[in-house]
């Protein structure tokens, strides 16, 4: 039998794989468009691929289209994460949910598997963001600043996870 | 198979997280290369680094980079001349050769001088390019009519060449240990002051000199482009804005 939590993992992973993945393509378009950078498509490749013809823009594009896809990873992560704190139906306040009833939204109330599945996901695309970000930085393809942000957005993120999960672990302290 | 099954499981997850960026990382190039200078050379983009200043000078100095491209690196770069002041913009460029085994001949040339009324509001506009390690200053400060130049690093020049000491041009005669045989002075230089060689140099609607001389980076290597501006004493304006094509190119 195969493991639950796997394959729970990989429905929980396609959605926020594909915004990441759809924000950078998005980005790298608008950057082209509105930055009037020379580029023209690579004919030895199948899969279409961008060659831009100077490597300052190059940078700046790299730069600017990878900060986009950390910000949406980092969306949803703060989403998951508002859930955990808020929405935690381990450690929900009893006014929030009568809030909730109220409007019927009671749906927005998550379990425990549905948050740990959810913020491993998106922890684990903030930190694949910062190795990219990382990788182009020392390949002189972006710009330096960026992986320091980054870097510190997946040191807090994991520190606001790891918190909620000790909050869940123990909750005489609550 | 219970194994088996849950590895492709893990296989599948990673594949899904790990494909944005892949993705990513695939979906821009630069050019595999950036050309073939004077038939011999490639030089290729990831090689050398052309970094413009853009945080040092106050907006008194701004870039507009069009391409590094078939071995060269094209900009207009816009400065600005006080009256009666020389201003010097030091490590205008900043040039790094980032291979770890070649090393590149670079020079730095002004094809043209744009139509513009601002080039007459200068006297003289002079562009040089050293390596990290080479210093053309005065280390003794020369009485007017004298004929030896000491500087610090005579090596930089050779019999023939044209220098610029602040505001005044000669020949160089003779390089010696000693320094530079040039043709007497007509005026009097101070220690510390900038001796410029193989410089491109322009003046009011006119250039000069229109290439500087050619240095070589090794791997690791690190060059700068500085630019020196007098401004003349006669413009109307404080200060005055001008453009200048410049190309970079490397072989």
């Amino acid at each position: 039998m195969s493991s639950r939590i796997l394959l729970r993992l990989i429905d929980e992973s396609i959605i926020p794989a594909l915004s990441v993945f759809l924000a950078k393509v998005i980005a790298v378009l608008y950057l082209i468009q509105t930055s009037a950078v020379g580029w023209r498509l690579d004919p030895q490749t199948v899969v279409p691929r961008l060659i831009i013809e100077d490597p300052i823009r190059l940078s700046f594009i790299n730069t600017y289209s990878n900060l986009v896809m950390l910000f949406v990873a980092l969306c949803g992560l703060v989403w998951v994460l508002l859930r955990a704190y808020h929405l935690h139906e381990s450690h929900i306040e009893p006014k929030i949910v009568l809030r909730l009833l109220s409007l019927n939204l009671t749906a927005l109330i998550v379990s425990s598997e549905d948050i740990y599945h959810q913020a491993t996901v998106w922890l684990a695309l903030v930190w694949l963001t910062t190795m990219l970000i990382g990788f182009q930085t020392l390949l002189n393809m972006g710009q330096s600043w960026l992986l320091f942000v980054s870097f510190m957005v997946a040191i807090f993120s994991t520190w606001f996870v790891v918190a909620d999960v000790e909050r869940e672990m123990e909750p005489s302290k609550l | 198979m219970k194994t088996l099954l849950n590895i492709g499981l893990l296989l599948m997850l990673f594949v899904l997280l790990g494909f944005p960026f892949v993705g990513s990382e695939w979906m821009l190039r630069l050019p595999a290369q950036i050309g073939v200078v004077a038939g011999t050379r490639v030089v290729a983009p990831e090689n050398i680094n052309v970094i413009p200043n853009v945080k040092d000078f106050n907006g008194y100095v701004a870039f507009s980079p069009t391409s590094l491209a078939n071995g060269k690196y094209t900009d207009t770069i816009s400065l600005t001349s006080f009256r009666n002041q020389k201003a010097t913009y030091y490590g205008a460029y900043s040039l790094y050769n980032v291979s770890a085994t070649e090393s590149f001949d670079v020079e730095v040339v002004a094809p043209s001088l744009p139509a513009s009324e601002s080039f007459t509001k200068f006297d003289r506009l002079l562009i040089t390019i050293s390596s990290s390690n080479h210093s053309t200053t005065l280390t003794k400060s020369i009485e007017k009519g004298a004929t030896l130049v000491q500087v610090a690093d005579p090596t930089l020049f050779k019999e023939g060449d044209l220098i610029w000491i602040e505001n005044e041009s000669t020949k160089v005669l003779v390089v010696s240990t000693d320094g530079l045989v040039v043709t007497p002075l007509m005026q009097r230089h101070n220690v510390g002051q900038t001796v410029y060689t193989g410089a491109i140099v322009v003046e009011p609607n006119s250039i000069i000199s229109a290439q500087t001389r050619t240095i070589k980076l090794t791997p690791g290597e690190q060059a700068t482009i500085d630019v020196s501006v007098w401004g003349a004493d006669q413009s109307l304006s404080q200060e005055d804005t001008f453009s200048l094509p410049l190309e970079i190119r490397f072989h």
